[in-house]
C-alpha cells in the first residue's frame, strides 16, 4: 500500500492517510527507536514501524463509524486488537517527543515572530495567538456528565491553543471540562500561574478574543 | 495580553476602536486557522466517539489529542488541501461577565493602540 503507486495513487493515499507517503517515513525515522517497538524477549516479532505508523494515522485520520477499530482492521487486514496494540505503541511513542515538539520559543524565536506578526499586523512585540476551543464528546459521559455540558448544547473537552502566525502550536492546556470558559481555563493554566510567580515579563505579548480577562 | 474594546450598551464605538478591532480580528484568523488544521487532517477530535466512565478514559482521550497536536507541528509544513477545510464557524457570544479591567492592563491595550495609530 505505501510503495504501490498503481494499487493506490498518491492523491488517495493522501486522503486516507491525512499525509502523503514520503511524510510517513520522515515520521518513521523519528520514532523507530523507541524502546516500545522493540522484540520483547519470547513473544512474536512486532509489526515494522511503518505499518504501526499508517494504522495510526488512519486512526487519527478517521470520523464518525468510520473510526471504528473493526473498520480499521478490515482495511489495513488486521485484528481489533492488533490494531489497538499498534494505535497504543505510537501514541507512547509521539507522546514522547512531546516536549520537544511543543514549546515555548526561546528569545530568538520569539524575536523573528514578534516582526513578522508586527510587518503583516502591526501589533508590536506580540508573539502569540491565543484561542480556546471545544472538542466535542459525541456522547455523554457517565462520570460527572453535568461538568461537561457546555453552553451550545452538548457535551465536549475544553482546550486552550497558544499557536505564532505560521500556526505552530507553542502551547496547549488541554482536559478541562467544556463547562469551563475560556477565561477560566487561562486563568488556571500552567503559564499563567507560573507567570504570577515570576512576576511577568512585560516585553510580550498575546492576542485575544474579547471577552478576556487581561493578564 | 490585548484582547478587543467592548461595545457599551449606549454607545457604538469610535473610529479608531474600530479599527483597531478589525485589525486585532485579522489576527485571530491565525488562531483559528490552527486550530481547523489540527481538526481537518486529523478528523476523529472533530468528535471524540468514546463514552468517558472513568479517569482512565479521559486520560486515553487526552492523549490522542496531544498526538494530534504533536503531529500537526512535526507537519506543518505540509500543506493540507483546500478541501479538507470546511468552515467551522465558532460564534463566539458576548454575554460572559468580565468587565474586571485593571488599569494597567487597559492602559496596555490603549498604548498599542495609540503605537498603530501612529504607524498607520
Amino acid at each position: 500500500m505505501l510503495y504501490d503507486g498503481m494499487y493506490m495513487t498518491d492523491d488517495e493515499f493522501l486522503s486516507n492517510f491525512r499525509i502523503d507517503r514520503a511524510c510517513i517515513h520522515q515520521l518513521t525515522e523519528l520514532i523507530k527507536d523507541d524502546e516500545v517497538f522493540i522484540k520483547c524477549w519470547g513473544k512474536r516479532d512486532k509489526q515494522p514501524v511503518v505499518l504501526h505508523i499508517m494504522v495510526f494515522l488512519r486512526y487519527l485520520g478517521s470520523y464518525g463509524n468510520e473510526a471504528s477499530l473493526q473498520k480499521i482492521g478490515l482495511v489495513m487486514g488486521m485484528s481489533k486488537g492488533a490494531i489497538n496494540d499498534c494505535v497504543i505503541r505510537v501514541s507512547q511513542a509521539i507522546l514522547k517527543l512531546q516536549k520537544k515538539v511543543i514549546r515555548r520559543p526561546d528569545e530568538e524565536e520569539r524575536k523573528q515572530i514578534g516582526s513578522r506578526i508586527k510587518q503583516t499586523h502591526g501589533f508590536v512585540n506580540c508573539v502569540g495567538l491565543i484561542d480556546g476551543t471545544l472538542f466535542h464528546l459525541a456522547f455523554a459521559p457517565t462520570l460527572n456528565l453535568e461538568d461537561y455540558f457546555m453552553r451550545k448544547g452538548n457535551y465536549a473537552i475544553k482546550a486552550l491553543f497558544v499557536c505564532d502566525d505560521t500556526a505552530k502550536i507553542t502551547l496547549v492546556e488541554i482536559g478541562w471540562p467544556g463547562s469551563m470558559h475560556d477565561n477560566r481555563v487561562w486563568l488556571n493554566s500552567d503559564v499563567y500561574l507560573a507567570k504570577k510567580c515570576i512576576s511577568a515579563t512585560k516585553s510580550t505579548c498575546l492576542v485575544i478574543r474579547h471577552s478576556w480577562r487581561l493578564w | 495580553m490585548v484582547p478587543a474594546f467592548k461595545k457599551s450598551h449606549n454607545a457604538a464605538l469610535s473610529k479608531e476602536r474600530k479599527y483597531f478591532n478589525t485589525k486585532l480580528a485579522k489576527v485571530w484568523t491565525k488562531s483559528e486557522h490552527c486550530i481547523g488544521l489540527v481538526k481537518a487532517r486529523f478528523q476523529r477530535v472533530r468528535e471524540l466517539r468514546p463514552v468517558i466512565s472513568s479517569k482512565r478514559d479521559l486520560a486515553v482521550l487526552l492523549q490522542m489529542i496531544m498526538c494530534a497536536c504533536i503531529l500537526h507541528n512535526l507537519l506543518i509544513d505540509h500543506v493540507i488541501p483546500e478541501d479538507w477545510l470546511e468552515e467551522q464557524a465558532e460564534i463566539e457570544d458576548d454575554d460572559e461577565e468580565l468587565e474586571q479591567h485593571d488599569n494597567e492592563r487597559a492602559n496596555r491595550r490603549n498604548q498599542v493602540l495609540y503605537y498603530m495609530m501612529e504607524m498607520h
